[in-house]
């Protein structure tokens, strides 16, 4: 049968109020709750008393003298009654020593919504991921190319912001003639642009205009395939010449609901199918040497996005759980999981988000917030570009492949809850400070090196032993 | 919008123009940057085609196609 918490207040004088006022001075718990014995209820032996003013006793001694007096009159002790008596609480409450009881309701913090006002600002996430600790050892993002692969960005935008938007126009894309990178209107990829060098402020953004703003705001995955191949055969090729000492992909996009889908089964399907085109460029992005995070989605339990159509789990889809990405989820400045970070199983790997970092925050200026995992994506995303700079990308190292940085940042993550995985926010929250202990200096990493595009330089191998221990997997 | 088609061959290196000249597709239908050749396959491409267009492409023992799911994508907030 159910049981539900209440909270007993005993009647000054009484029996029971003595046998608490004991137990409080000694602040301890009762010491023999079988003598409280009150019909219906059962007590809790380790809850200590605690003494509590009536409320107009309180008031005379806080007029009188302060609020130092001892006026304690009666004590609240915890326990629980049987379900079926609620209704019986008026008998319950008259018996002799009762004061009164009441519900012992279940608390919990609240939650951040889409619509929630920002928690903490982009200054709280520098310091929460210990940016500190990066700058010292000059990794900030510097010779890494950042690709921002959404509604475009504006640069003249984020340098008024204080950022310094390092661009590349012409490794840019655009799924749209007449759009040009970098010149976008503010939108959504600006302040992704904004997020990402909160912890790489030194890294080279390219503009890679995939979604529309404004009122379609959003795209098709035939476009993404086109974005993919420019960045595989025109950008990455910089990197694994040694030009660039990495390429760092954020997608904060998503598809949102099943039924826009064809269904799983279906050899044409996206959700859940390896085999879907794009899914096939992003392991062969990956296999390149290209990082790739994606944010996990907004269809998370209590608060998901209404795209979501209610459904609220088995929501990260396609690419988001592609299993050579990065699925990031979302916490606020406070460490507590946004209500509408996705949650797992992935549809392509089940273990999915791999971790969270910050988002809800007031930075960028776009929104309210940069919120959404929309901007825990980029937050990642500035924190593997400024890894990158102690740890370029060679393609003879395997311990600077895409899989070991992986490895190393959920090697890096701080557990919330029980240790180990969870489909709420993966391995945990990033830990800057953990992360940045493990990462060579940047001054310790092999220089650019000198090559033509389409070449493969030579590039120094980082010993695995400045990487701390191997990775889980 | 675009149709996203699958084309795995037996044998041969297939180009952009070859699939043109094969469906009857001019360069609007089917552009040079909707044609991806897969990069871990030599044998396996991705066209990207008009929809209206889709209907021309036709499966044979020598080129066996496949059409996928093309869907909306959007931010993940606004």
């Amino acid at each position: 049968m159910a049981r539900r918490g209440v909270i007993i207040e005993l009647q000054p004088g009484s029996a029971l109020a003595a046998s608490a006022t004991l137990a409080a001075s000694a602040g301890a718990a009762l010491a023999d709750p079988a003598t409280l014995a009150l019909a219906g209820i059962s007590f809790d032996a380790g809850y200590s008393p605690v003494p509590v003013m009536h409320p107009s006793a309180a008031a005379v001694a806080i007029e009188a003298h302060g609020i130092n007096v001892d006026v304690t009159t009666s004590y609240v002790i915890r326990g629980e009654i049987d379900d079926r008596d609620v209704d019986n609480l008026p008998k319950l409450a008259s018996q002799p020593g009762v004061l009164g009881i009441y519900a012992d309701a279940a608390i919990a913090p609240a939650v951040v919504c889409a619509t929630s006002p920002p928690v903490g600002t982009d200054a709280n996430v520098e310091s929460l991921l210990c940016r500190p600790e990066f700058a010292a050892k000059g990794l900030d993002g510097t010779n890494v190319l950042v690709a921002i692969v959404d509604t475009g960005f504006n640069v003249a935008y984020l340098r008024g912001k204080g950022k310094p938007a390092l661009f590349n126009p012409g490794l840019s894309w655009t799924a749209q003639a007449g759009q040009v990178p970098g010149s976008v209107p503010v939108n959504h990829g600006t302040m992704c642009a904004f997020d990402v060098q909160i912890m790489a402020p030194a890294c080279t953004l390219l503009d890679i205009v995939l979604l529309l703003p404004g009122v379609a705001f959003g795209g098709v995955l035939s476009d993404a395939i086109r974005a993919y191949a420019h960045l595989l055969n025109n950008v990455m090729p910089l990197v694994r010449n040694g030009t660039h000492s990495g390429l760092v992909v954020n997608n904060s996009w998503a598809m949102f609901h099943a039924s826009w889908d064809l269904p799983p089964g279906n050899p044409g399907n996206y959700s859940h199918n390896p085999n879907h085109p794009f899914n096939r460029m992003v392991a062969s992005l990956e296999a390149a040497g290209a990082d790739i995070v994606f944010a996990a989605g907004n269809c998370g339990a209590p608060c998901p996005d209404g795209r979501c159509m209610g459904v609220t789990t088995g929501g990260i889809f396609g690419a988001n759980s592609h299993p050579q990405v990065l699925s990031i989820a979302g916490v606020d400045t406070t460490k507590t999981r946004v209500g509408y970070s996705n949650q797992g199983p992935g549809r392509q790997f089940a273990n999915k988000p791999d971790f969270a970092t910050y988002t809800h925050f007031a930075g960028s200026g776009v929104y309210s917030a940069d919120g959404g995992t929309s901007a825990a994506s980029p937050v990642a995303s500035g924190v593997i570009a400024a890894v990158r700079t102690g740890l370029p990308f060679s393609a003879s190292n395997p311990a600077t492949s895409p899989a070991a940085l992986r490895m190393l940042a959920i090697n890096s993550t701080t557990p919330v809850g029980a240790p180990g995985f969870n489909f709420d926010l993966g391995f945990g929250i990033l830990d800057g400070c953990g992360l940045a202990a493990r990462v060579p200096p940047a001054d310790a990493a092999p220089g650019p090196a000198v090559a033509q595009v389409g070449t493969t330089a030579s590039v120094p191998t980082v010993p695995d032993a400045t990487l701390g221990p191997s990775p889980v997997e | 919008m675009k149709a996203i088609i699958g084309i795995r061959t037996r044998g041969g290196v297939v180009t952009a123009e070859a699939v043109r000249r094969r469906y009857g597709l001019d360069a609007h239908e089917l552009e040079d940057d909707g044609f991806v050749p897969d990069p871990d396959n030599d044998r396996a491409y991705t066209i990207l085609v008009d929809e209206e267009s889709a209907g021309k492409l036709q499966s044979t023992p020598e080129w066996e196609l496949t059409r996928y799911s093309n869907p909306r994508i959007e931010p993940t907030s606004r």
